[in-house]
C-alpha cells in the first residue's frame, strides 16, 4: 500500500513541479496560491480513490483530466484585447461577427506566436511528458538486488575481482510488481522509491537508466546505469553499478569492504580544487608496506561544557539555550545531550565540521557564563555509540582533547617531497618536479593553512603531532633541526595511501617564521584588476541548485537532484571569499567584482541577479571538463543568506499588534494604506510581502510575511534565514517527522516535511511558524506579540 | 483537427463567464465548481483550467476568496462574485445573449 501512495506522490508532485515550471515568470505568491489550490483539488481526487481504484492507471486518469501542465500559464494570461464598444452597436450583424471572430482568432493566433518560444523556453529542459511510462514487466529482474560492484563498463566486471574498491553508494534495489522499485543509498540506508518498466529504470526521466542481466559462472548479475551529473549534464557514459541476488556468492567479501571508510561513489558532483590537487600529486610508486599504522580519523568531534561562574545552570535545557544564544553560524551541530557529572550539569554537542570545533572553541573562550570542558574526537563507531547510548559511553571512549601545540606556529615553506624523512639532505632536493604544497602556516590554537602552488588554501585542523589533511585523513608530522635550521616533515595522506595501507610520502617544510600565523593568510594571487568592493556581494550565500544555463534556474524548483559539494560561499571585505563543500572543508580564494581567482587557469565568473526580491548569485563551476575539455562551466546557484539585502530595508513600528481591541482591518489599513487585496478576514500586501488576519471578532489575529517581504523579525531572522539559523534562534525540532500535508500541525517544536522539499516548523512560545522550501524560510505566520513591517 | 482547435480556443475563451455565472449562485470552492460544471455536457473542462481562471478574476477584482474550515481536510478557498464582478458579469451574459443572436442571425440569413 506504501508504494501506491509513494506511486501517487511522485505523479502528482511530478505534475506539480511541471506547472510550477510553466508558471515560472508568475509572481510568487500568485503561483503559490495556484499550486496550493491544485495540490488540494489532486488529494481530494486521491481521497475520493476507493482503495482498490487506486492504480497506477487511476493516477494517470487524474492527472490527465486536470489538463496539459502549460494550459495554466496560457490561462492565467489576462492579455486578451478588450474589444471596442462600436462592435455591439454595429448595425451590421455579420460584419460584427466576421469582425469578433477575427479580432479573437487573431488575437489569439498573435498570442500563441509570440509565447510560443517563451512557453517553450520555460518548459526547457524539454519537459517530459506528465505521465508517459508504458509498463511492461520482465519477470527476471523482479526481486531484490545486492550491490556488489561498481564498474566503467560492463565487460570490466569479473565476479573474481572487485573493481570499486570505495564505499558503494547504492546498497540495494528491489523490483516490485507494476512497475515500481524501491532503492537503498548511503550509509544510512535511505530508502527511495521509484519506477520500471522492462529495460528501464525511472522511464520517465530525460534519460533512463538501462539496466541488463547477464549469467556469468552460472549467476545471474544486474547491471544498472547509474544516471549521474557527468551523464545528464557532461554527457558521459554512465558507469554501471553491479548487483547480485545474494552478496554471499560473489568470491570478494562484500561486507569487508563495506565496513571501510572510503569515498562514496558521488560520480555526479563537481569536485573542488583540493581533490584535484589530490590527484595530481606526484606519480611515484609507493612501496606496498603495513609497517605504519594506519592513521586515525576522527569521523566526529564531541564538545563538552558546563556553566562557568557562580550562576550555574541546572536546567539541560537552558544549557543548551544558552550555548545556541552565541552560537557560530555556520557550523553544523547535533545529538545534544547532558548529564550530571560530579553534582554538574554537563553539556555535550557533537559536531562533525572539525573547523566547527574551533570556532565552538572561541565562542566558549569568549563566554562569561559558559565554559569549555573537553574535545572528544571519536570515531564512527564510537559516535554510533554515543549516539545510541548518550555521553555515558564516553566513559569507555578514549578522551583524545586536541592540545594546541605552539612549538609549531609559524609558517613553512615546503622544500622537498621524500619517500622518506630520512631521505630528506638539506640543501639537495630530492623531488625534481614541480612541489605542489608550497607552504603551511600553523595558527592558534589548533589551526592549519595548507597552501597549494596553485594559491588554493584549505584550512584544517592540527594537534597531538597530527595535522588534518586535505582528504581529512589525519597525518603525522614532526619537527626536526638539520644545519641549525629548522624543517617540518608532514605526510602526504592521500586516500590511496590510507586504502592500501601504504607508507605515506612526506612533504619536508623548512621554518620561515616562528610568529603565530595570521588567522586567515590570504590567497597569493592578486589580480591586477581595481578592487571596488561591492556591498551587493558581501556575505554569505547558500546554494540552492546546479544548474547548465542561467536562464534553466527557477526560484523554488531544484533541477540538480544529487548532492551539491559546493554548499555555499562567503564574501568578505578585503577581496578574501571562502567556498564551503559539504565534506565540512573550506576553502578560501580571492575576488575582484564579477570574478573569483578559484587557482586554475581561468577565473570563476559570477553573476548577482535580483529573482523575486531575492539575491541569487549564478557562480561559474570551474572544474577540469572547463580547464581541461573547454566545456562551458555550469553555475552553481546560491541564495543570499546573510548580508546586504535585495534592496535595504527598514522597519516601520507601527503599533500592530495581535490581538489589541484595536488592532482591526481598518487600523491597519489606516497605518499601511488601503489593502491591495482585501477578503472578508484577511488584508493583502503583496507589494510588501505581508498579509494580515483577523479573527471572528475581527481582530488582528495573524500575520503573514510572504516572500517579497524585505525585513527581519528582531532576532535578525528574515525570509532569506535558512532552518538552521532558526533552529539555532528558536531551538532545534525535537523531532521531525515526514507528512503529506504540512497544514495545521502546530506541535512544539516538531518539524513536519513532505516530500517537496517543504517543511514547517510552530513555536508556540514565541508565537511563530515558519515554513521552509529547501531549508530556507519561506513564510513566516506569527501569531503573538507586536508586529514591524519592513517597507 | 481545425474543429477541435476551435473549440478548444471557444471553451477557454468562455470559461471566464461559465465560472462567474457559476459563482452568481452563490460562493463556491474550486473542487465543487469542477464538480458542476463537469456534470454539464458540451463545456468538456479539463478540471485543472478553473485555478488559473480563479486567480486571474480574483486579481481583476470580479471575485474574492476566502477560507474555510472542512471536515474532510484541510480549510478550503471559497471565491464569491463581487459587486463590480456582478456588473461585469450582468454585461458579459448581454453580450453573450448578442453574439448567440448574431450567430443564428447570419445562419438564417437574415442580413437585414
Amino acid at each position: 500500500m506504501i508504494d501506491e501512495k509513494s506511486l501517487w506522490l511522485k505523479a502528482k508532485n511530478d505534475y506539480l513541479g511541471l506547472i510550477e515550471h510553466a508558471l515560472a515568470e508568475v509572481e510568487y505568491p500568485k503561483r503559490y496560491d495556484l499550486l496550493t489550490q491544485v495540490e488540494r483539488h489532486l488529494e481530494q481526487k486521491y481521497a475520493e480513490l476507493p482503495q482498490e481504484g487506486r492504480t497506477w492507471e487511476a493516477f494517470r486518469q487524474i492527472i490527465t483530466e486536470m489538463g496539459p501542465p502549460e494550459d495554466y500559464a496560457v490561462l492565467l494570461h489576462d492579455d486578451i484585447p478588450a474589444q471596442p464598444e462600436q462592435f455591439v452597436q454595429d448595425r451590421h450583424p455579420y460584419k460584427l461577427l466576421i469582425t469578433v471572430l477575427l479580432v479573437v482568432f487573431s488575437a489569439a493566433a498573435v498570442w500563441l506566436i509570440i509565447n510560443a518560444p517563451k512557453i517553450l523556453s520555460k518548459l526547457f529542459p524539454p519537459a517530459k511528458p506528465v505521465v508517459t511510462l508504458q509498463f511492461k514487466s520482465d519477470d527476471r529482474i523482479l526481486g531484490k538486488w545486492f550491490t556488489i560492484d561498481f564498474v566503467k563498463t560492463m565487460d570490466m566486471f569479473s565476479p573474481a575481482k572487485k573493481s570499486w574498491q570505495g564505499e558503494l553508494y547504492l546498497k540495494t534495489f528491489d523490483f516490485k510488481p507494476k512497475g515500481i522499485v524501491q532503492w537503498c543509498t548511503g550509509t544510512n540506508e535511505q530508502k527511495s522509491n521509484g519506477y520500471w518498466t522492462n529495460g528501464k529504470l525511472d522511464p520517465n526521466d530525460p534519460i533512463p537508466g538501462l539496466y541488463e542481466i547477464r549469467v556469468i559462472d552460472g549467476n545471474e548479475y544486474l547491471f544498472t546505469e547509474w544516471i549521474s551529473g557527468d551523464v545528464t549534464i557532461r554527457g558521459m557514459k554512465p558507469q554501471y553499478y553491479v548487483l547480485s541476488r545474494d552478496p554471499q556468492k560473489v568470491p570478494f567479501n562484500v561486507a569487508a569492504v563495506a565496513e571501510k571508510k572510503e569515498e562514496v561513489p558521488t560520480l555526479s558532483e563537481p569536485q573542488p580544487q583540493p581533490q584535484t590537487i589530490v590527484k595530481t600529486e606526484p606519480n611515484v610508486v609507493i612501496p606496498e608496506s603495513v609497517s605504519q599504522p594506519q592513521p586515525v580519523q576522527y569521523s566526529a568531534f564531541i564538545i563538552q561544557f558546563g556553566s562557568k561562574g557562580s550562576a550555574e545552570i541546572r536546567d539541560p535545557r537552558e544549557l543548551l539555550d544558552v550555548f545556541n544564544q552565541n552560537y557560530p553560524k555556520g557550523v553544523q551541530t547535533h545529538h545534544y545531550r547532558s548529564q550530571e557529572e560530579d553534582g554538574r550539569l554537563t553539556g555535550y554537542i557533537c559536531t562533525d565540521n572539525q573547523a566547527g570545533v574551533q570556532a565552538i572553541r572561541q565562542m566558549l573562550d569568549k563566554s562569561n557564563t559558559l565554559t569549555l570542558l573537553n574535545v572528544i574526537g571519536v570515531t564512527q563507531a564510537e559516535f554510533e555509540t554515543y549516539c545510541q547510548s548518550g555521553p555515558a559511553t564516553l566513559t569507555a571512549i578514549q578522551i583524545r582533547e586536541a592540545v594546541a601545540e605552539p612549538a609549531v606556529y609559524g609558517k613553512w615553506l615546503t622544500v622537498d617531497y621524500v619517500r622518506k624523512a630520512d631521505d630528506f639532505i638539506p640543501g639537495q632536493q630530492q623531488w625534481k618536479k614541480k612541489l605542489l604544497l608550497k607552504e603551511m602556516q600553523f595558527a592558534s590554537p589548533s589551526t592549519a593553512y595548507w597552501t597549494f602552488t596553485n594559491n588554493v588554501i584549505k584550512q584544517t585542523t592540527f594537534g597531538e603531532s597530527t595535522v588534518q589533511s586535505v582528504n581529512d585523513y589525519a597525518a603525522k608530522y614532526f619537527r626536526k633541526t638539520l644545519d641549525d635550521q629548522e624543517y617540518l616533515f608532514v605526510e602526504w595522506t592521500t586516500l590511496e595511501v590510507v586504502e592500501k595501507k601504504q607508507v605515506p610520502w612526506v612533504y619536508v617544510l623548512k621554518r620561515e617564521t616562528v610568529e603565530p600565523a595570521p588567522e586567515t593568510p590570504v590567497a597569493r594571487s592578486i589580480r591586477a584588476d581595481a578592487i571596488v568592493e561591492s556591498p551587493q556581494v558581501l556575505g554569505k550565500w547558500t546554494s540552492v541548485d546546479f544548474v547548465r544555463e542561467m536562464d534553466v534556474f527557477v526560484p523554488g524548483r531544484k533541477f540538480w537532484q544529487g548532492e551539491m559539494f559546493l554548499t555555499g560561499l562567503e564574501f568578505q571585505t578585503g577581496r578574501q571569499m571562502w567556498c564551503s563543500f559539504n565534506n565540512s572543508s573550506r576553502v578560501k580564494h580571492s575576488w575582484t567584482p564579477g570574478k573569483v581567482d578559484v587557482g586554475e587557469s581561468i577565473p570563476a565568473l559570477y553573476t548577482v541577479k535580483e529573482i523575486d526580491g531575492n539575491l541569487y548569485m549564478f557562480f561559474e563551476w570551474i572544474s577540469g571538463d572547463v580547464t581541461i575539455r573547454g566545456q562551458k562551466p555550469c553555475y552553481y546557484v546560491l541564495k543570499k543568506t546573510t548580508g546586504s539585502s535585495a534592496s535595504g530595508s527598514r522597519k516601520l513600528n507601527l503599533g500592530i499588534l495581535i490581538g489589541a481591541d484595536y488592532c482591526t482591518m481598518n487600523f491597519i489599513e489606516s497605518r499601511l494604506g488601503q489593502a491591495e487585496l482585501r477578503e472578508e478576514r484577511m488584508l493583502k500586501y503583496p507589494s510588501k510581502g505581508v498579509d494580515f488576519v483577523v479573527s471572528n471578532s475581527g481582530i488582528l489575529s495573524e500575520v503573514h510575511y510572504n516572500q517579497g517581504y524585505r525585513g527581519q523579525l528582531k532576532t535578525g531572522i528574515s525570509l532569506t534565514s535558512t532552518a538552521q539559523d532558526v533552529f539555532r534562534v528558536y531551538g532545534k525540532p525535537a523531532k521531525t517527522l515526514k507528512i503529506a500535508d504540512l497544514h495545521g500541525k502546530n506541535d512544539e517544536r516538531i518539524l513536519y516535511r513532505n516530500d517537496k522539499d517543504m517543511s514547517r516548523i510552530y513555536y508556540g512560545k514565541h508565537g511563530l511558524i515558519f515554513w521552509f522550501r529547501d531549508d530556507i524560510v519561506m513564510q513566516i505566520v506569527i501569531f503573538k506579540g507586536e508586529v514591524e513591517v519592513g517597507l | 483537427m481545425y474543429i477541435e482547435n476551435w473549440q478548444t480556443q471557444l471553451r477557454k475563451g468562455l470559461l471566464d463567464v461559465v465560472i462567474m455565472n457559476l459563482l452568481s449562485h452563490g460562493p463556491c470552492h474550486g473542487y465543487e465548481m469542477v464538480r458542476q460544471l463537469k456534470k454539464i455536457e458540451g463545456l468538456k473542462m479539463r478540471e485543472g483550467n478553473i485555478y488559473p481562471i480563479l486567480v486571474r478574476l480574483e486579481q481583476d477584482a470580479l471575485i474574492k476568496s476566502y477560507t474555510e474550515s472542512s471536515s474532510d481536510g484541510p480549510p478550503r478557498k471559497y471565491f464569491k462574485l463581487t459587486p463590480a464582478g456582478k456588473a461585469i458579469l450582468d454585461q458579459m451574459n448581454t453580450h453573450w445573449e448578442q453574439m448567440v443572436g448574431s450567430i443564428k442571425q447570419v445562419k438564417q440569413g437574415d442580413f437585414q
